[in-house]
């Protein structure tokens, strides 16, 4: 007797699990969104040069002289993906891992010629990991050739406030990260771009970091709970045309490019013109470099039919 | 089988929870034993060098005191192999028989770029209310203690970008982070919190002028240093403004007292233009709040050991305490006379080349016995 039952519930078991292999391989309700970064600098991207190992380009002045960028690395927060026509908003989730948490991301250059970089140097973070569950969003991926609507990311370089106060030992990464520190201002460098010049007679150096300034605790164990007098947080936003982006499947990648030509015009290359909140002698430059970031298309959606190679140099 | 009467299985099933509730507790109180055992860091409470009355530094709850963490936090702050190129220590700017200070202008990095500022002393550092020479921000030795690690520009210790190579080297601490933090693990968060607590444990309170003020010796001061004391106290050359307290620096903070008394001066030793901007490209509180009127405030350190720390200011830009004397009798120096931001407190006074050799002789009363024996001498 029990036998037979047994072998009736072997059989339902069989069945319910033939059915649900069945129903296993639908269509996937998640869609991957690959934010790709990459520097451009006069309609170009910035390409690997052999003998520095550093990403360079060339000058535009008098002398026609290379310039490594020798450090390049941000931290962006609070992405968020619009519609145009319907001003709807494409919820996003950031996936946790060593390059971002839920919400803020680490994307670095810093090691991306260095094809023998140690996992204990900063390695190149190009890519930001978003994924979807809007099915509005998936069907506009599909049907991109054909449709004329537009995208707006947005996003805010830097660090959030409630993270930028605390120990940057005991986090986890990419907040434990001590070329990211900011050490005498309490926080950590929001943006650092190191550039060098490869001029035989002036190695001028430029740099230029971003961060909070002019914090105050209100009391000598909690983070500020007021703002700091300049938070120098950037709020990005890039218009994106949907038939730039390649997809495939249930992936989509956007590339976005960081055009230095457009920083530099406004803050050329040149050791005076370092910005890196040292003191009062570099207000003048530093607002300049803020407002240069914040309303000047800095971060740009590649465009379409410009010479241009896809992905990491 | 045994066949039990009732009474008897009662009987033996009686023994038998007695015997095993003996055996539990036995085995509870191993345990027990095993694990206080295990939880116990088996450190000693520190103890303090202070006075008896004289009030303990405020300690984070994070970063208690043992004796076994002053040692190892002595250990890492002698230790040239914290520096990424291995040719600097914390002593190197920071020498014991200096009183914890660096007897040249400004500092120089490990990597040979060179610092704008003048290595402060560490002793009492614990009862500071901010610390280095301008930063309303920095109130806390383990936040503080990052700058000279990580800073790159300039280089100081080179830890930025060398975590990894550097913490390689410390293996041979492993048994006393076990012992201090639990743990075999070395980080840099563990390292801060030791040397902090070694910083922490410099405190010294036995000069000349101590045993005078507060162990009622007559005998501790010349009777020159006695004149020169009461100047220091007198509302003539009011030093004890910004210099006053028991640490002789008004931004002080300990145990009983908590206000924020973070007061940062300007005290006229530059004047490069209408707004009132120092030398050096160094605008001392101003740089942090960026705020004009900032320019060149500075805080007012200790002047214990004073006459140990030369040369003296923000810069090392003043020679000796003769001249520091002069500089405030004049209220100010050149152009710095008539800075905008100019402390109220330094307006120059009269005084006659014997009180100010007075003064001078006081000051070097303030000179601890640990430095003046020479006990700190070879490290």
């Amino acid at each position: 007797m029990p036998l037979r039952i047994l072998t009736v519930l072997m059989m339902f078991l069989v069945l319910a699990c033939s059915e649900y292999k069945k129903t296993a391989i639908p269509e996937s309700a998640t869609t991957n969104i690959r934010l790709s970064f990459s520097i451009m600098h006069d309609q170009q991207i910035v390409k690997c040069n052999q003998s520095t190992q550093s990403l360079s380009f060339q000058a535009i002045s008098n002398t026609n002289h290379l310039i490594d960028i020798e450090s390049f690395a941000f931290y962006l927060h609070d992405v968020h993906l619009f519609a145009n026509s319907t001003q709807a908003e494409i919820e996003l989730s950031m996936q946790p891992s060593s390059w971002q948490t839920d919400d803020i991301a680490l994307i670095a250059f810093d090691a991306a010629c260095n094809s023998q970089a140690s996992s204990a140097e900063l390695n190149a973070n190009t890519e930001l990991h978003l994924t979807t569950q809007n099915e509005a969003f998936k069907h506009l991926v599909k049907r991109h050739a054909k449709s004329s609507d537009d995208l707006e990311l947005r996003f805010t370089l830097g660090i959030p406030f409630e993270s930028n106060h605390v120990n940057p030992l005991t986090q986890t990464s990419p907040l434990n990260i001590s070329s990211m520190f900011w050490s005498w201002r309490n926080g950590y460098k929001f943006m650092r771009l190191d550039m060098k010049s490869s001029h035989e007679v002036s190695h001028q150096g430029m740099s230029l970091h971003l961060g909070s300034v002019g914090c105050q605790s209100a009391s000598h164990v909690r983070a500020p709970k007021q703002a700091c007098e300049q938070s120098n947080l950037v709020d990005v936003r890039i218009p994106i045309k949907l038939n730039e982006f390649a997809s495939q499947h249930s992936k989509v990648t956007i590339p976005i490019n960081f055009d230095l030509s457009t920083l530099l015009r406004s803050v050329p290359f040149s050791q005076q013109n370092s910005c890196m909140f040292l003191g009062l002698s570099q207000q003048e430059v530093c607002t300049q470099f803020i407002n240069t970031l914040s309303s000047q298309p800095v971060f740009v959606s590649q465009v379409n039919d410009l010479n241009m190679q896809q992905g990491q140099p | 089988m045994e066949c039990l009467t009732k009474a008897n299985m009662k009987a033996s099933i009686k023994a038998n929870i007695k015997s095993s509730i003996k055996a539990m507790i036995k085995s509870i109180a191993l345990m027990m034993t095993v694990l206080l055992l295990s939880c116990s860091k088996n450190t000693t409470p520190y103890v303090w060098n202070i006075p008896n009355d004289f009030p303990l530094p405020i300690i984070p709850k994070d970063n208690p005191m043992t004796e076994e963490k002053v040692a190892l936090g002595e250990q890492l702050f002698f230790d040239f192999r914290l520096s990424a190129n291995q040719v600097q220590a914390c002593s190197s700017c920071h020498i014991p028989e200096f009183a914890f200070a660096q007897p040249t202008k400004t500092s120089v990095g490990s990597t040979g770029k060179a610092l704008k500022r003048n290595a402060l002393s560490l002793v009492n550092v614990a009862y500071n209310g901010t610390l280095t020479w301008a930063h309303s921000g920095l109130t806390k030795l383990e936040d503080q203690i990052r700058l000279p690690l990580f800073n790159e520009f300039p280089i100081e210790m080179g830890v930025t970008g060398n975590d990894a190579q550097i913490l390689a080297r410390l293996d041979s601490y492993k048994s006393d982070f076990k012992r201090v933090f639990g743990s075999e693990e070395i980080n840099f968060d563990l390292i801060i919190k030791a040397l902090a607590a070694y910083v922490r444990s410099l405190t010294f309170f036995d000069s000349a002028f101590d045993r005078y003020a507060y162990q009622m010796d007559d005998e501790a001061l010349t009777e020159q240093q006695i004149q020169g004391l009461d100047l220091f106290f007198s509302e003539r050359f009011e030093c004890f403004h910004c210099h006053g307290g028991f640490n002789f620096s008004q931004s002080s903070k300990h145990a009983f007292q908590t206000l924020d008394l973070i007061p940062f001066h300007n005290t006229g030793l530059y004047s490069l233009d209408e707004i009132g901007s120092y030398a050096n490209d160094d605008q001392g509180l101003g740089d942090i709040s960026l705020r004009d009127t900032d320019r060149g405030k500075f805080r007012a350190p200790t002047l214990r050991n004073i006459a140990l720390t030369a040369p003296y200011m923000h810069d090392g830009s003043v020679a000796t305490l003769s001249e520091v004397v002069e500089l405030y009798s004049q209220g100010g120096r050149g152009a710095g006379k008539t800075n905008p931001n100019k402390s109220i407190f330094v307006k120059g006074f009269d005084a006659s080349d014997e009180e100010k050799a007075a003064l001078v002789a006081f000051l070097e009363g303030l000179s601890d016995e640990v430095f003046v024996s020479g006990k700190f001498s070879k490290h």
